[in-house]
């Protein structure tokens, strides 16, 4: 196992898309940034001193920890790539040929897609924050994430963790739709059409539902369903300030979810795996 | 005593859609051989090197590897002794030759990276550059870099599937060469090609297969003689041969041209030479003239799988 586990990892880091993704990383942290430092200036001038709301280290982690927003859907696509072309080129029969179960093969691609995805994400984050608070501090008072979110030390450990799970719940899905299509297009589209659906449920019951405590009611229901509640923008924006989370079953809602679904999702994918001819 | 077998199939069957790709298969690959598989292109020859290898499940019927069954947990152990190609190498194409080498070696379990110069140099790939990666190598480097990876692992048993494909003359006949210094070392090699002529120059077994089904297995020298169709006989005087022909017992016999008999009865070239003179004839040659394992797979298939009428 750790054989399969060291020749993948070191495929990994020979291969170009990993190295293009976290240039792209790089470029984009750079951009989001300077856009945030841009509307604090000119929020600036409307005032008498100078504003950080947007631009800061804070900020930064909040809009790039998210596995779903901007950068974050960027990992499961290259991903998806990454694990399609072991079918393509078939690179991926060469350890089946040589002895190693599919369920062994499997789980290093899960392995591999989990570094991939970590690397990138500690990488974009680290990044991001870093530039954020070289632009307006880590959370200055009159920030956007000062108004709207508790940062405690706890909290931002808690919202890095829940991120974690939830990069775990992303790998195993891009893994799955990989493995099943074996076309970059059509697991493509599948694992964005499926991450798209979790991101919208919360705007349903937004839609839904008039009252504050119908929406909080719901809102308490579907966080067990929906693997990235705590990463949609949706709640961030919409429901966040309105609802009066129980901080405690929040943590645990957005822990246990996502791993249910990454064990659902890696469990099946295997055995499609182990199940189906490899050409 | 008993054949030992590396590769045993009972009845292998693979079906897709309902239709058997596949249909009972009993082969029979012993130790030490190089075994030429023929058929036509689809007549599922490399469906069964894909069930062999693992790649694929059978849909009925069983094999075993090294006497070892495919459904027994040991299967695993035993797979770390074979080696293939199916019909395009499975390499890194964004890495470079070393690089895949590298990476085979660490999926192998080969701890002793430098092997990997020396193999480069048996495959005549050690002076491309270093920054040459395989997306831009020709087919025929590409073979060669399969098989390089071929030689890393000291396999037992070879599967290749058309490795002879988009090779030049030279290629071919190093790849011919290597197949040769391997079988020598003991592995035992399946190889199917379209290069007939090729595979005749290597194969010490044969198994031909059409529509799926495995017409006739049969060693080499069962096919030059099977092959060996007719015996043709040169001659001074074409009278007194016709004599001694007839004399001898002789039936299925034409004057091929004007100088030479042409004998299609089953005799040994031997047998008729020493008749032949014991009746006081003047012969110029005796030539056997051999059909070609392609004609012999076409008759076979014609004939439903019996070449013996």
């Amino acid at each position: 196992m750790s054989n399969v586990l060291k020749s993948s990892i070191f495929k990994l880091l020979r291969d170009r898309t990993f190295h293009v993704t976290l240039i792209v990383g790089g470029i984009l942290a750079v951009l989001i940034s300077l856009i945030y430092y841009i509307i604090d200036l000119s929020l600036s001038t409307q005032t008498n001193g100078p504003i950080h709301a947007m631009a800061t280290g804070s900020n930064m982690l909040l809009n790039s920890v998210s596995p779903v927003q901007n950068f974050g859907i960027a990992i499961p696509i290259n991903l998806i790539n990454i694990i399609v072309a072991e079918f393509t080129y078939g690179t991926i029969r060469n350890k089946v040929i040589v002895g190693y179960r599919k369920t062994q093969v499997y789980f290093g691609l899960f392995i591999v897609g989990l570094i991939f995805s970590l690397t990138l994400a500690f990488f974009y984050v680290g990044f991001s924050v870093a530039l954020g608070c070289i632009f307006g501090g880590f959370n200055p008072s009159g920030s956007y994430t000062s108004l709207v979110r508790n940062l405690s030390g706890a909290a931002i450990a808690e919202y890095i963790g829940m991120a974690i799970c939830v990069y775990i719940f992303i790998t195993s899905l891009a893994l799955f739709f990989a493995t099943v299509f074996r076309h970059v297009g059509g697991a493509i589209t599948v694992n964005i059409l499926v991450l798209i659906f979790f991101m919208i449920l919360p705007i349903i019951f937004l839609a839904t539902f008039s009252s504050d405590e119908e929406v909080r009611n719901a809102a308490n229901a579907v966080k067990w369903f929906d693997p990235i509640f705590y990463q949609s923008i949706t709640v961030n924006l919409a429901l966040a300030s309105l609802v009066a989370f129980d901080q405690d079953a929040n943590f645990v809602a957005g822990i246990i979810s996502p791993l249910i679904y990454a064990a659902i999702f890696f469990f099946l994918g295997m055995y499609i795996f182990a199940h189906r001819d490899l050409k | 005593m008993e054949e030992t077998y590396i590769v045993e199939t009972h009845n292998l069957t693979k079906t897709y859609s309902g239709r058997n790709v596949v249909n009972n298969v009993n082969m029979h690959i012993k130790k030490g051989s190089i075994y030429g598989f023929v058929g036509e292109n689809g007549s599922g020859k490399t469906t069964i090197m894909r069930l062999i290898m693992g790649l694929s499940i059978p849909s009925k019927g069983d094999y075993s590897l090294f006497g070892v069954d495919w459904k027994k947990s040991e299967i695993y152990k035993i797979r770390k002794n074979i080696s293939a190609i199916v019909e395009t190498p499975s390499l890194v194409v964004s890495m470079n030759a070393y690089d895949n080498l590298k990476y085979a070696c660490y999926y192998c379990g080969i701890k002793d990276l430098s092997i990997i110069e020396p193999t480069l140099k048996k495959v005549g790939l050690d002076n491309v550059p270093k920054n040459k990666k395989v997306k831009n190598f020709s087919l025929g480097m590409r073979q060669r870099l399969g098989i390089a990876v071929l030689l890393l692992s000291s396999p037992k048993l070879l599967l290749l599937d058309e490795p002879m494909n988009g090779l030049d003359p030279e290629g071919i006949k190093e790849v011919r060469d290597i197949i040769y210094d391997l079988n020598k070392q003991g592995i035992t090699i399946l190889i199917s090609s379209h290069i007939l002529s090729e595979l005749e120059k290597v194969a010490t077994d044969w198994g031909f297969i059409s529509h799926g089904n495995l017409l006739e297995e049969i060693s080499s020298q069962e096919l030059n003689d099977k092959c060996a169709k007719s015996i043709e006989v040169g001659y001074h005087d074409g009278n007194k041969l016709e004599e001694a022909i007839k004399k001898i017992g002789i039936s299925n016999y034409k004057n091929s041209s004007n100088s030479s008999f042409r004998i299609f009865d089953d005799i040994k070239p031997l047998d008729l030479l020493n008749k032949l003179k014991s009746e006081g004839v003047e012969i110029e040659d005796i030539n056997t003239s051999h059909g070609s394992v392609e004609e012999y797979y076409f008759d076979l298939v014609r004939n439903g799988g019996n070449n013996n009428e």
